[in-house]
């Protein structure tokens, strides 16, 4: 039966995007409907989700409730799908964070049932590639994740249509770079491979170096770590919707995810020297993004900031040789991505009614009671204090990174200090009620389901902060 | 009898052919009854041959298996499509059909010939037949300097390499021209005799196929070319070719010339960078899926190099989802009309998903099938590409495939912004209902792939 | 037992979350307030009976290790827990009698949580709980500021403090593999980076007592409201900094540069307190200058101390907060008016009042001086001296100087009624300032010394020659440090910051890299376009090229 729930659960959103594109708009353009269908859809499978943690062995460190699917192209004829703790933890924190979204949808104009449509069908190859067991059907959805999204993208950025090609070529190039290795390990092994089981894979002679750098690179790719980071940082600032915007900054979560998977602990020797190299890159990309997202002055471009800092924290957390760090980095990540999409869904908002300011942004909070409520809650989730999972949790990352290597953890502590410093000025800055001029055109607040969202996500965040698994009997 | 029973499938296709003349001569026929006519022939002539499965002619002419056959009522139900579509473009302009519908039919026999002769003389007799109907295509197609310059270069090309065939079977002549005996004879000969009997049969063949470095007429043509005709040039030849010429290279090429696999994947190589590259060179639509036809041949050469002797046959998968993919493609481009006449630039069908969402879906569809996105048809053929170089090592292909696949992919994406991002440029005539039914057939065809694999083996 | 107090305290905090009408505000805050006493009574009365126990509660466990939530009741945490009790309950009362407070039930929420957290702080032994309650105090504090402009810099330099905290405890926990605080010997065998640690510790205690150099973020506290600007540098984070520093002092040891500098920035801070509360005109910076110089000799008593934690110290610290309380009510019963300066001109006469808060300081300088006198050695004479001469001139100056701006005023007519609602405030200060001194043990001479000496220079006030009023002037809107902030942090972050935005993503990758690909490639399809040129040449071109590749393999081949 639970192997039964996972496929419905990667299917789900699948089935409900076909309603969302048999639905019809309202009269007024608004796509209640759509909205409506997706929202359902995700919750349902947010349920679903839930059930399947209760069915979980939590304390197994490995994927369970392995379930098959035949079809005939794959190596050994199935695809397999499975799941643990980490990969369920990501999956609901991605639901949520879709969801959130979905609410910040209320401001923006545009083609929002196609948005939606493409978003549960983003929704399915993510839930997918988190759910992938075996090396074939990683690739699969690992490749099919980015086409929704490239859709999104092209349809609402609106001028700026080269972003689009920008992301899906950078993402291509990542998915051609895995399909090589994936390729030349099926020629040597025509069978199921399970991705927890690659790094035991011993390759022939030369093929290592090939095939390891490859989906190395791949990963890598999907990360903003320099040089490869430009795709994600020209992406994000062109982007004005927040569904969109959540979707786009989920994407690198697989690259990770790929890390993880593949190579727990350390990497394949035949690489293992690239290890170094890309924790220097990565340290030096997270001084990159503190430094701009602490100069910049726009909300979308800090929160751009500080969600890749972390994002490269669970990397370098990856990098360190250790494999106790898996379950910290899903309890960290689960409320990371929580925190990130609820500031997303607030910033958007703000951004778009402090056009309506005659200078800055500063000190619109004070006419927004309850978005500055829940956004200064979660920006005391986000820099790290200890109201939600992402506390304690980095503390136990950040220490293996400093017990691994001193220089790049104080280096990897600072970024977060700098990011935490430049959220908290910002926070600051919207609630200066002295910025504020008299005479201004009439600026709204959330509406009460986003203040709620965003209530519920809180709560969510500070009871993960007590017990990750709360929800877990 | 059996063998007569055998040709039944070619001889409906005959009469079909004498019962368009016949209406022809007669008069009063309107352009409708020359396509349902041509259409019910191809329909004919199908259900014979799958009806009488012998061989034709016995098996030294002739030889109908399974996969002669699958690939005939494949390329009639292409040719189908194709007539249907093309319909109302006849209609529309209020042209002649007649001459269009007989070289159709004409072009379906030599394609049935073709794949499915194990004589070297028909199989050229058959190959000049197909190089002549593409001539006669682009020289009776609406007539302007442009595709005149085309047809008369093609037709000179196509002479040349015609005459070198020729020379070729003259040489083969005294041991006759059966493909299995003709490449133990042609080891005996000299420098010169082997090298036109190599250059004559190996040339012709890439020629038709639009294999680098002989690719140059294929953009050419399908770009400036009414639809139906580029049509024709993108779907209908296409398979029986290259059935005939793995057949060719299995029995003749390769017995004859052992390492002429490093010349395949030379060709391929440059079949691809040419393909890929070509892709970007231009905003006309054909001239973009002409290029991605060049890539997907290219990758086909490869695929021959590497693959070994008994899974030669498979490769012909590989087009045989290219082609449905590309049919599905041909099929999208008929409704990209604006007052009666076909889009073709990429600047014309701006905004074009705004009006028909379902058509630019199925689009995107295809497209990302031809650039081998997992799990759609097209990524089978890649996958197994992948998989063949892989196997003998050969990784430097493999990156050189996939990064001329990335080269490919820019094009496409020029294709998708301009369909789907682009705001709406032009007013876009209806679609017609026949448009939507292969759509959904081909589409459908293609999603119980992806759920059932197997059915690959119909293919 | 501690633990049991510390689940009352949250029973009450979580019950005090619950939304009640306005009107019965007052009767919650007067509840809580005697919850709150009768806990400290049952507090000290555990504490009496000298039993030892400790309470370990499973957090979480991962792969990575099992976090506990420890409350240990030893003698040594009773003892440092006291103190901050009594504070808490002082707050808590005087919450109760305060007019000017809005959100009175907040408030006393505020003051609960906080004192919560403090006690698990320093009840803790595992460094997931330590710093959650340092990063819980932090947030807690913020929201008692409340005003915007004063939180800011006080949010922003706490979380660097936290931020080096959290590197110091990540880097421990990552050597020793281990999250107690108990298995730290192993750690102080072999002490690797002693001197990042030292480093990292020094600018985040520093930080976080509010120490000269880093003070700055103290004196925007002047935007805050006064009662609830008092609880700040003794319920909030230069106590924590304080309880951090005792419980790390054995690896702050190994670091001979640590003490050099730190002694050298409690003297300056001294230093720069007095001074400060001596030329500055507000009273709210004037408690913030006071509290400098206590917190600086506080942490100097306890270093030379040995970190004995004993009872004059917890005493030592009460009188500080009732200090701070006494400023307080100098302010109050001065028209709430800030300015030294302004008071004359727009004041009302209710001098009496005032007296009463003079006389109060008075007990509690004898108060001061009879736990002060209790750490008197050889070692801490000097600093003992230095800071009473130092600081009981300059109280003694603001005390007379407010009496005496007030009294010039003859612009405004006399106050018509006192407000007594305080006045059992200042008797609860006076009662607490005779418990410090009985129960210490000490003599009385320095209390009548301090008492005397106070009066004397109330009466003499020797600073109304010794400060220029020219300078004065010049020091009342100084900030040196937030503009050296400026000058060494900020700008130069937010400089680097847009220049590597602009070489980065603007000139390497827009101008140079994608431009240099997009180039290429243009190149590439210009030359195949202009290949594929449409002719005849051009076939002829490919028919040769076809012809030659098969000639030269044909060649090769037969060779």
């Amino acid at each position: 039966m639970p192997e039964n729930l996972l496929l419905i659960v990667v299917f789900l959103p699948l089935i409900g995007s076909l309603f969302v594109a048999a639905s019809h708009n309202d009269a007024d353009g608004t796509s209640r409907n759509a909205t409506a269908v997706s929202v359902w859809v995700i919750c349902c499978n947010i349920l679903l989700i839930l059930r399947l943690f209760s069915s979980l062995d939590i304390d197994l460190n490995s994927l369970q409730m392995i379930s098959q699917m035949s079809w005939s192209v794959a190596p050994g004829g199935i695809l397999s799908f499975g799941t643990d703790v980490l990969s369920l933890m990501i999956i609901l924190s991605i639901h949520i964070a879709l969801l959130m979204g979905i609410f910040g949808l209320k401001d923006v104009t545009g083609n929002q049932k196609g948005i939606l449509f493409l978003n549960l069908l983003f929704l399915t190859t993510t839930t997918g590639f988190f759910m992938a067991a075996d090396l074939f059907t990683f690739y699969m959805f690992f490749v099919l994740m980015i086409v929704p999204l490239f859709m999104e993208i092209g349809l609402c950025s609106g001028a700026g249509k080269k972003t689009a090609s920008r992301f899906f070529l950078y993402n291509a190039l990542g998915t051609l770079l895995l399909l090589m290795p994936v390729a030349a390990i099926y020629a040597m092994q025509n069978v199921v491979i399970y991705i927890e089981n690659i790094s035991d894979i011993r390759l022939p002679d030369n093929s290592g170096v090939f095939i390891w750098s490859g989906m190395f690179l791949a990963f890598i790719l999907r990360l903003p770590v320099w040089p490869f980071h430009y795709w994600i940082s020209s992406v994000n600032t062109v982007l004005k919707n927040p569904l969109v915007f959540t979707g786009v900054n989920l994407m690198p979560i697989s690259g990770l995810y790929g890390f993880i998977r593949f190579w727990p602990a350390v990497l394949p020797e035949e690489i293992a020297a690239l290890v170094p190299v890309f924790e220097i890159l990565c340290v030096m990309t997270m001084l990159y993004l503190a430094f701009s997202g602490y100069s910049s002055a726009g909300l979308r471009d800090k929160l751009f900031s500080y969600i890749f800092i972390y994002y490269l924290l669970y990397l370098l957390g990856v990098f360190s040789p250790t494999d106790v760090l898996k379950q910290n980095i899903a309890y960290s990540l689960f409320a990371f991505l929580l925190v990130a999409s609820g500031m997303i869904m607030i910033v958007f908002h703000v951004d778009k009614e402090s056009e309506k300011l005659q200078n800055s942004a500063n000190g619109i909070l004070c006419l927004q009671p309850k978005a500055a409520f829940s956004y200064a809650l979660l920006i005391l989730a986000g820099v790290g204090f200890p109201v939600s999972a992402l506390f304690w949790n980095n503390f136990i990352i950040v220490s293996e990174i400093l017990n691994a290597n001193v220089c790049i953890g104080t280096i990897a502590v600072f970024t977060m200090l700098l990011a935490a410093v430049f959220l908290l000025q910002n926070l600051y800055d919207l609630r200066d009620k002295s910025c504020l001029l008299q005479g201004q055109e009439k600026i709204y607040d959330i509406d009460n389901l986003r203040f709620a969202a965003g209530t519920i996500v809180m709560m969510v965040l500070f009871l993960s902060f007590i017990k990750p698994l709360w929800f877990v009997y | 009898m059996e063998e007569v029973l055998g040709i039944l499938g070619m001889v409906s296709l005959m009469v079909g052919m004498v019962a368009v003349s016949i209406q022809r001569i007669w008069g009063g026929f309107s352009t409708k009854d020359y396509f349902l006519t041509a259409r019910a022939t191809v329909i004919v002539s199908v259900a014979c041959s799958l009806l009488f499965k012998g061989d034709a002619l016995g098996v030294s002419y002739l030889a109908t298996n399974s996969q002669t056959l699958w690939i005939y009522v494949f390329t009639s139900g292409i040719v189908y499509i194709w007539l249907s579509l093309s319909l109302k473009w006849f209609v529309t302009k209020d042209l002649p059909s007649c001459l269009f519908c007989f070289l159709a039919l004409v072009g379906l026999l030599s394609c049935r010939v073709l794949s499915s002769t194990e004589n070297l003389m028909i199989m050229f007799a058959s190959l000049a037949v197909l190089m002549l109907i593409n001539f006669l295509f682009l020289y009776l197609s609406q007539q302007t300097e442009e595709l005149h310059n085309i047809s008369s270069r093609y037709g000179l090309s196509a002479l040349l390499f015609i005459m070198l065939a020729g020379a070729a079977l003259y040489i083969l002549s005294p041991a006759g021209w059966n493909l299995a005996r003709a490449a133990e004879i042609s080891s005996g000969f000299g420098l010169l005799e082997s090298y036109v009997v190599i250059a004559g049969f190996l040339f012709v063949f890439i020629f038709a196929l639009a294999v680098a470095p002989l690719h140059f007429w294929f953009a050419d043509a399908t770009a400036p070319a009414v639809l139906p005709v580029a049509a024709y040039f993108s779907l209908v030849p296409v398979l029986p070719l290259w059935t005939a010429f793995i057949k060719l290279h299995h029995q003749f090429l390769q017995p004859l010339m052992h390492n002429i696999d490093d010349l395949y994947i030379l060709f391929g190589i440059l079949s691809i960078l040419a393909g890929a590259i070509g892709a970007n060179t231009s905003r006309n639509l054909r001239r973009i899926f002409a290029g991605s036809g060049i890539f997907h041949f290219g990758v086909m050469m490869l695929a021959l190099a590497v693959l070994p002797d008994e899974a030669l046959f498979s490769g012909a998968k590989y087009i045989q989802i290219y082609l449905l993919t590309m049919t599905g493609i041909y099929t999208v481009f008929y409704s990209f009309k604006s007052r009666g006449d076909y889009l073709y630039n990429l600047n014309m069908v701006g905004g074009f998903a705004k009006v028909r969402p379902f058509v630019a879906g199925t689009m995107l569809f295809f497209m990302a099938s031809l650039v081998g996105l997992a799990p759609l048809p097209g990524f089978y053929g890649i996958w197994s590409a992948l998989k063949s170089f892989a196997d003998v090592r050969c990784y430097g292909l493999m990156a050189a495939m996939l990064g001329c696949l990335m080269f490919l992919i820019p094009a496409f994406l020029q294709v998708v912004r301009a369909v789907c991002f682009s705001p709406r440029k032009d007013n876009f005539d209806r679609t017609e209902n026949n448009i939507y039914v292969y759509l959904v057939l081909i589409t459908a065809f293609m999603l119980l792939l992806i759920c059932q694999p197997r059915f690959l083996h119909i293919l | 037992m501690i633990v049991n107090v510390v689940i009352s305290l949250l029973i009450l905090g979580a019950l005090s979350l619950w939304k009640i009408r306005q009107r019965y505000n007052n009767i919650f805050v007067s509840g809580s307030f005697l919850f709150v006493a009768g806990l400290l009574i049952y507090f000290i009365q555990s504490w009496q009976t000298g039993m030892e126990s400790s309470f370990f509660m499973l957090w979480d466990s991962s792969a990575s290790g099992d976090i506990k939530i420890a409350i240990n009741s030893t003698l040594q945490n009773y003892r440092i827990v006291f103190p901050f009790f009594m504070i808490a309950v002082v707050a808590l009362f005087n919450n109760l009698v305060f007019r000017y407070e809005k959100k009175k039930k907040a408030f006393s929420t505020l003051v609960i949580f906080i004192l919560t957290s403090f006690i698990m702080l320093i009840s803790g032994d595992n460094f997931v709980q330590i710093i959650t309650c340092v990063f819980v105090i932090d947030i807690l504090s913020q929201m008692l500021i409340q005003d915007v402009h004063a939180s800011r810099r006080y949010g922003i330099y706490n979380l660097v403090a936290d931020m080096g905290l959290f590197l110091v405890f990540a880097l421990m926990r990552g050597s020793l593999n281990n999250l107690n605080m108990d298995t730290l010997t192993q750690y102080y065998d072999t002490v690797k980076y002693k001197d990042l640690i030292a480093a990292i510790m020094l600018v985040s205690l520093a930080i976080k007592f509010g120490f000269f150099v880093f003070h700055s973020y103290l004196l925007d506290l002047k935007s805050a409201k006064f009662h609830r600007l008092v609880l700040i540098p003794y319920l909030s984070t230069p106590m924590v900094a304080l309880i951090l520093f005792i419980k790390m002092r054995m690896f702050l040891a190994e670091s001979h540069t640590f003490y050099l500098v730190f002694n050298i920035l409690l003297g300056m801070t001294i230093l720069w307190g007095a001074a400060g509360a001596a030329v500055i005109r507000g009273l709210k910076e004037k408690s913030v200058y006071f509290s400098m110089m206590i917190v600086a000799l506080l942490v100097k008593l306890s270093e030379e101390n040995g970190f004995v934690w004993n009872l004059s110290f917890s005493w030592l610290l009460i009188c500080g907060f009732l200090f701070n309380i006494c400023i307080y009510y100098l302010h109050y019963y001065a028209n709430r008016e800030n300015n030294l300066a302004l008071l004359f001109r727009r004041q009302r006469k209710i001098s009496l009042a005032l007296y009463a808060v003079c006389v109060v300081a008075i007990f509690l300088m004898m108060a001061f001086s009879v736990c002060l006198a209790g750490f008197y050695s050889a070692d801490t004479a000097l600093w003992i001296y230095g800071f009473a001469l130092l600081f009981l001139p300059t109280a003694a100056n603001m005390f007379l100087q407010t009496i005496k701006n007030v009294e010039q005023n003859t612009d405004v007519l006399s106050a018509q009624t006192v407000d007594r609602r305080p006045l059992p405030m200042l008797l609860l200060i006076v009662s607490l300032s005779a418990a410090a001194v009985c129960l210490n043990d000490a003599s009385w001479y320095p209390a009548i010394a301090a008492g005397g000496l106070f009066v004397v220079l109330m009466w003499i006030r020797p600073q109304r020659w010794l400060i220029k009023d020219s300078l004065c002037e010049k020091m009342q809107n100084a900030d040196f440090f937030s503009g050296g902030y400026n000058i060494i942090i900020a700008r130069p972050i937010k400089f680097i910051g847009r220049v590597l935005t602009l070489l980065v993503d603007f000139v390497f990758f827009e101008r140079t890299l994608v431009s240099t690909v997009m180039l290429s490639a243009g190149i590439v399809v210009r030359g195949f376009r202009q290949i594929n040129r449409e002719g005849v040449l051009r076939s002829v071109l490919f028919v040769f090229a076809a012809f030659l590749i098969l000639a030269i393999y044909f060649l090769r081949s037969r060779v």
